[in-house]
């Protein structure tokens, strides 16, 4: 058994590190063909795991890299740890971390034996050069056929390097007044995020900028969360942020439980104050 | 006539999840939810069956608790139950809990049309048990759905990648793990919450299942996350705003 496979570069400070404890070497997949359904893929990949027996194949936490992750765990009947923030690789085997109750709480998981297959959220990502390369070819059959794909609207900018990140939750009434969070977006130097249902449900802002346990975790110098309630399954996206202001006119909500400075009223009232206070700053 | 298996989680609702001493996690005072994301997978159940005619079975693994937890989800729309339930079934790995739900429709509630899971549980998020469930009964999955259609005895759903929205055809049997965005699950009324003490449950426990191998993922800890910062509090007023403005100066944020 040997090989650390990585799905893609996203993975690879992971991989590496496995694969420098383990004396192994790093395998990267390159995924060939038209893109079909990701069940196209797996029988190649079972076919090539089962035939090099690699001691670790690594993805990306992604919806499709997430489904062959566990059918591939599935065939080969190993374990599978989805969704790791941290993974360390020692004598025996290896130590994951990952988020559990939204967030709420971290679960620390042991597995010693190999091969194991991860999926990793928030990977660090490593430009490789002269890594060993091995191909994975879709068939051509599928009961599953795809009838067409849209892009879907995302952010120019990514959120994810913004320094000062203004956050939007239900609080805000009409979509029309997301233009009084532009201005103070401009006014910071700042990018616009928000809450799983402003995106997801309302569509008033694009899903790459919602934060959280589905969404990015972000870690600005700055994150004003305006109208935000602060389930755990949010927080848990802006637990690296430096300072958290909160606005939220309900003084129990749970986003001052985690926030630096808060403020209780309405984000209406808080926003032109707010616009007008920054005039003597840069 | 269709048959829809609807599969939902017991569990401690993560909002009663409190910090306890260290890192420890303070239990005393949890309740317990249907996971959030599968009340939206047996509402889409019941929305097709009632479009399309034919039954809903709601199927849940767990512990001693999860009586109480099933008849939550029968007054959910469901017209029958089956209920997995045994002591060593708490804390299962996701491996094992899809190996149990594998068997336990392919034994005794064949034949099926449609699987649905929540894309992910509210206590692990693991993402696991539709694939899996899917992988050991041969059929296709649809993960990350989040609207869905019939046409000419395929399914069509909208899936939801990172950055595409992806439009597929699938074939009955097919197991569909959904999005929250996908429907609005209804709320139980008294009456619900009474008919539901009267629908059929198939109850098993380990005794009907094969001796499923420990799994080799062994949780070794659990840790409380700290979030605490102390909120330090302003009046939302000129004066208050400009005190907000001065501390965000004093940590190097705005000059
Ligand atoms: C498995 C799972 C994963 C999830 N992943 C994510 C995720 O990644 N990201 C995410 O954000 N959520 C996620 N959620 C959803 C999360 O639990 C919450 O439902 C969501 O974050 C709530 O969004 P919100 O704060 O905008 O809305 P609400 O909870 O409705 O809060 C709105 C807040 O606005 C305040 N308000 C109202 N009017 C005003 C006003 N005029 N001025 C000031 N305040 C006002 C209210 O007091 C309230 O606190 C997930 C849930 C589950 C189950």
């Amino acid at each position: 058994m040997s090989g650390i496979w990585i799905s893609s570069e996203e993975v690879a400070g992971v991989g590496m590190d496995i694969a420098r404890m383990r004396g192994e070497s790093l395998v990267r997949l390159v995924w060939r063909g038209e893109k079909a359904h990701i069940s196209a893929y797996l029988p190649s990949l079972i076919d090539l795991v089962e035939k090099e027996k690699p001691s670790a194949v690594i993805f990306p936490s992604q919806v499709d890299l997430n489904d062959l992750a566990a059918g591939l765990a599935s065939a080969l009947n190993c374990p599978f740890i989805s969704g790791c923030i941290k993974v360390a690789a020692d004598e025996t085997g290896l130590e994951a971390q990952r988020h559990i109750y939204g967030g709420a709480a971290v679960q620390v998981v042991r597995s010693d034996a190999w091969p194991v297959v991860l999926t990793l959220v928030g990977g660090e990502r490593v430009e490789l050069e002269g890594v060993e390369i091995k191909e994975v070819f879709p068939v051509s059959q599928t009961a599953v056929k795809v009838l067409e794909r849209k892009v879907k609207e995302s952010a120019n900018r990514p959120i994810t390097e913004a320094k000062v990140v203004i956050s939007i939750g239900r609080g805000f009434k009409r979509r029309e007044d997301i233009v009084l969070v532009k201005d103070l977006a401009a006014r910071l130097s700042g990018e616009i995020g928000c809450t799983r249902p402003i995106a997801s449900e309302l569509h008033w802002l694009p899903e790459s900028v919602c934060i959280g346990l589905s969404g990015v975790q972000v870690s600005p110098d700055l994150y004003l969360a305006l109208g935000i309630s602060g389930q755990v399954q949010h927080v848990v996206g802006i637990r690296g942020a430096r300072v958290i202001v909160a606005v939220n006119q309900d003084e129990k909500a749970p986003i001052f439980g985690v926030a630096d400075f808060g403020i209780v009223g309405d984000l209406y009232n808080f926003i032109p104050l707010f616009l007008e206070a920054l005039k003597g700053t840069r | 006539m269709l048959h829809i298996i609807a599969c939902c989680k017991w569990v401690i609702d993560e909002v009663y999840i409190k910090r306890g001493r260290g890192e420890e996690i303070d239990f005393s005072s949890v309740d317990w939810k249907i996971s959030d994301y599968d009340r939206h997978a047996l509402e889409e159940a019941v929305r097709i069956k009632d479009s399309l005619g034919g039954k809903v079975t709601v199927l849940t693994v767990g512990a001693e608790n999860a009586v109480k937890g099933m008849k939550d989800m029968l007054s959910r729309g469901a017209d029958e139950g089956c209920l997995i339930k045994d002591e060593s079934f708490a804390r299962l790995d996701p491996a094992v809990t899809a190996d149990i739900i594998a068997h336990a429709v392919k034994s005794r509630l064949s034949p099926y049309d449609l699987i649905f899971f929540g894309d992910g549980s509210s206590d692990l998020y693991a993402r696991q048990v539709g694939p899996r469930v899917a992988a050991k009964l041969g059929i296709s999955c649809l993960t990350g759905v989040r609207k869905i259609a019939f046409k000419d005895g395929y399914v069509e759903a909208e899936r939801s990648l990172e950055r595409e929205i992806e439009i597929v055809q699938a074939p009955l049997p097919v197991a569909i793990t959904v999005l929250p965005e996908i429907n609005t699950p209804r709320i139980p009324g008294v009456k619900d919450t009474l008919l539901a003490s009267r629908k059929p449950v198939l109850n098993l426990s380990s005794c009907d299942f094969p001796d499923y191998t420990v799994p080799a993922v062994r949780t070794v800890a659990i840790k409380a996350v700290r979030l605490d910062r102390g909120c330090v509090f302003f009046e939302n007023n000129a004066g208050g705003i400009s005190s907000l403005v001065e501390e965000l100066k004093k940590k190097g944020i705005l000059s």
